[in-house]
């Protein structure tokens, strides 16, 4: 059953492949999330969680084989054009210690503060979701697992933020919310 | 004009979303790519630990013999706190047993045979798991380079606007950075799963202790005891009154009848020669993805009950899946292949990445040569460096030198690669190092362990080092490969 989960789910890679090699028959995309679905159901029925894990790895191990084989051929190495400046152009103005200070606090902002939002954030969650009686792990895992991708996504929302006063405030108000939120 | 079916994206996002990937890969590349390289060759660690130690196979132990083995350790170690048999399973034909101060590998009869010392084994793991820091900062420092990686995938998705338009696309030839911007997102894109799988779960065990704390001090008045023992399970009271060594056999026999589903692959007997002494049993479930059940036992080898971690709390069982999601350690040699086929990958997208943002300055009018080169000599560095412990550590230099060795020679590599401004040509060196390096690893090594070249797994595992040396060979031969610089454009 596992050898028909990966076989199910490579073919619907390739369904995917031509869909997109020759657009304009929607069908096949639905075929082939179908087969990639099926596949998964599959492997889960067959061998639980782990077949599920299986086939993901059998589905992206097909793709990135296909993707990069014909890279042994060679590729492009990383010669870039390199342009001269016209004469007369001004380069990029740098202000090394202006940029530099505003860099750290960027990543104080994206790195520890952020990272002791999401764990305060995480805090609040475990308070949330725990059982009021019984065993706590459910809970506890889930706010492990939340505190690492609050970290995450709050990293890249502080970085998307292009102003720094703005950054700076957001991430203020929401540490000093969370912090008061999961020592209340 | 036909309308487009896929989605249109938000182009003051997609901005944004590109600088924000673009800060954190400047900031955190260089070690991640250390990070993930490393962990791409821990994904053999026992089969390289394996190659670095070689020893006659032991493919069943039995009951018998691991009470022979147990009752060795603790005539060499009195003092150990704990006694580990490391039991042999698929791939892995081998019988470890131990102490706190350390292993040895054991026969079929239980009898100890050796110390089972791989220096190089340990450095690779201490590098991947610490970067060669004190273990807890280094931890840390590891766990959160796992959430810039997530971070990283997220703002990868959140600047890449034509994700399924370009699903396949991947050009070889023609500009470079298109080349290497396909090369990037192509992989990224494809290999996300595991990438975030991998690094959610790297974080996770890395950030346990902190995060384990912070919910200790805002739930439980500072203690951690009641969520650790929920998620691992309680340990019974410990009981120092002397006693006979526990019956490891009687507790290794009760196992097909206890849970016969499940393999055992490790026994680890607690404060043993004490009353208080008990025995966990970690079996494999084949169709889970949980490191193992715990089941224990009592030091006459009558069941106290199991763990959990298969039929428990769903908590439970997630935390103990976490191990083998990370360490790609769920279906045998084929998935260790594919996770080092991916980890492959990300290296890649590391370098790819950064290829992209010197090439493109260098586009711009402002090439930095000297940073290119550099970082090409920490690409193609790395894989030498580890190449070159791999023979010091043949060699029988081992402990803090071969951190030194590593890091050390990273820093001359980079700063000579920076010296000689060339990316090209310092790739093309370095990559005549690992290969050479490779070569000689393998006739060092069959210099030292000739006796054991009838073991397939060692002869297999130079074989492939082989092979692998002779492709980097082969790629050196390529037409093209001479070409050296950030060439001037004809347009200027």
């Amino acid at each position: 059953m596992m050898t028909g989960a990966g076989m199910a789910s490579l073919a619907g890679l390739a369904l995917l492949f031509f869909a997109w090699k020759r657009p304009g028959r929607p069908w096949v995309i639905g075929a082939g999330w179908a087969l990639l679905s099926g596949g998964l159901v599959m492997a889960c029925l067959a061998n639980g969680d782990r077949g599920a894990a299986q086939v993901i790895v059998i589905a992206m191990a097909g793709v990135t084989i296909f993707l990069t084989a014909p890279l042994l051929g060679g590729i492009a190495p990383p010669m870039g054009v390199r342009r001269r400046r016209p004469a007369g152009e001004a380069g990029p103005i740098r202000r090394p210690v202006r940029a530099s200070l505003s860099g750290i606090w960027t990543f104080i902002l994206t790195g520890p503060v952020a990272g002791a939002i999401a764990l305060f954030g995480s805090s609040v969650l475990f308070r949330i979701i725990r059982p009021e009686n019984g065993s706590p792990a459910t809970a506890g895992v889930i706010a492990i697992l939340a505190a690492v991708l609050l970290w995450a996504v709050l990293s890249v929302s502080l970085l998307i933020e292009p102003r720094t006063g703005r950054r700076s405030a957001y991430a203020g108000l929401a540490l000093i919310a969370t912090a008061t939120f999961a020592f209340i | 004009m036909a309308s487009s079916i896929w989605p249109k994206a938000n182009k003051r996002l997609v901005d944004r979303s590109l600088s924000a990937h673009s800060v954190m890969g400047l900031l955190v590349s260089a070690v991640m790519f250390i990070v993930c390289l490393s962990g791409t060759v821990a994904v053999f660690e026992d089969e390289i630990g394996w190659w670095e130690r070689p020893t006659a196979p032991v493919l069943a132990v039995t009951p018998e013999a691991a009470q022979a083995s147990a009752e060795r350790v603790i005539a060499t170690q009195p003092d150990t706190s704990h006694i580990y048999l490391y039991l042999p399973r698929d791939n892995w034909p081998r019988f470890v047993a131990g102490g706190d101060d350390g292993l040895a590998t054991a026969n079929t009869e239980g009898a100890l045979t050796g110390n089972y010392e791989t220096p190089w084994n340990d450095f690779l793991i201490h590098l991947h798991y610490y970067l060669n820091l004190p273990t807890s900062f280094g931890m840390i420092v590891v766990a959160i380079l796992g959430v810039m990686l997530v971070a990283m995938a997220i703002s990868g998705f959140l600047a890449h606007p034509r994700i399924f338009r370009d699903a396949f696309r991947l050009r070889r030839k023609g500009q470079a950075r298109i080349v290497q911007a396909d090369l990037h997102n192509r992989l990224s894109v494809w290999t996300s799963p595991f990438t975030i799988g991998v690094a959610a779960t790297g974080a996770m065990i890395g950030l346990f202790s902190v995060i384990v704390l912070v919910l200790a001090q805002t739930n439980f008045d500072g203690n951690t005891r009641p969520l650790v023992e929920a998620i691992f399970g309680e340990e019974p009271p410990p009981d120092a009154s002397p006693a006979g060594l526990a019956d490891i056999g009687a507790a290794l026999a009760a196992m097909p009848e206890v849970a016969p589903d499940a393999d055992p692959f490790l026994v680890v007997l607690h404060d043993p020669g004490t009353a208080g002494q008990h025995v966990s049993i970690y079996g494999e479930h084949h169709d889970r993805l949980i490191y193992g059940e715990t089941y224990n036992f009592d030091a006459s080898g009558n069941l106290m009950g199991h763990e959990g971690a298969s039929d428990g709390e769903a908590g439970q069982q997630i935390a103990s899946s976490v191990y083998r999601l990370h360490f790609g350690d769920f279906g045998g040699l084929a998935v260790k292949l594919a996770y080092a086929l991916f980890g492959t990958a990300l290296c890649i997208i590391i370098a790819a990445g950064m290829n992209i943002y010197f090439l493109k300055w260098a586009e711009r009018g402002a090439a930095m040569p000297r940073l290119f080169s550099a970082w090409s000599a920490l690409v193609w560095g790395t894989p030498a460096l580890f190449t070159l412990t791999l023979m010091a550590s043949l060699m029988g230099i081992s402990g803090t030198w071969l951190p030194v060795l590593f890091w050390g020679g990273g820093l001359v590599l980079a700063v000579g690669g920076g010296l000689l401004a060339d990316h090209i040509r310092v790739g093309q060196i370095l990559r005549m190092l690992l290969w050479i390096a490779l070569l000689a690893n393998v006739a060092l090594h069959a210099a030292i362990h000739a006796e054991n070249y009838g073991n397939p797994y060692t002869w297999i595992t130079s074989t492939i080092f082989v092979l692998f040396a002779i492709g980097l060979f082969a790629r050196s031969l390529t037409p093209g490969s001479g070409k050296t610089r950030l060439e001037a454009s004809a347009a200027e």
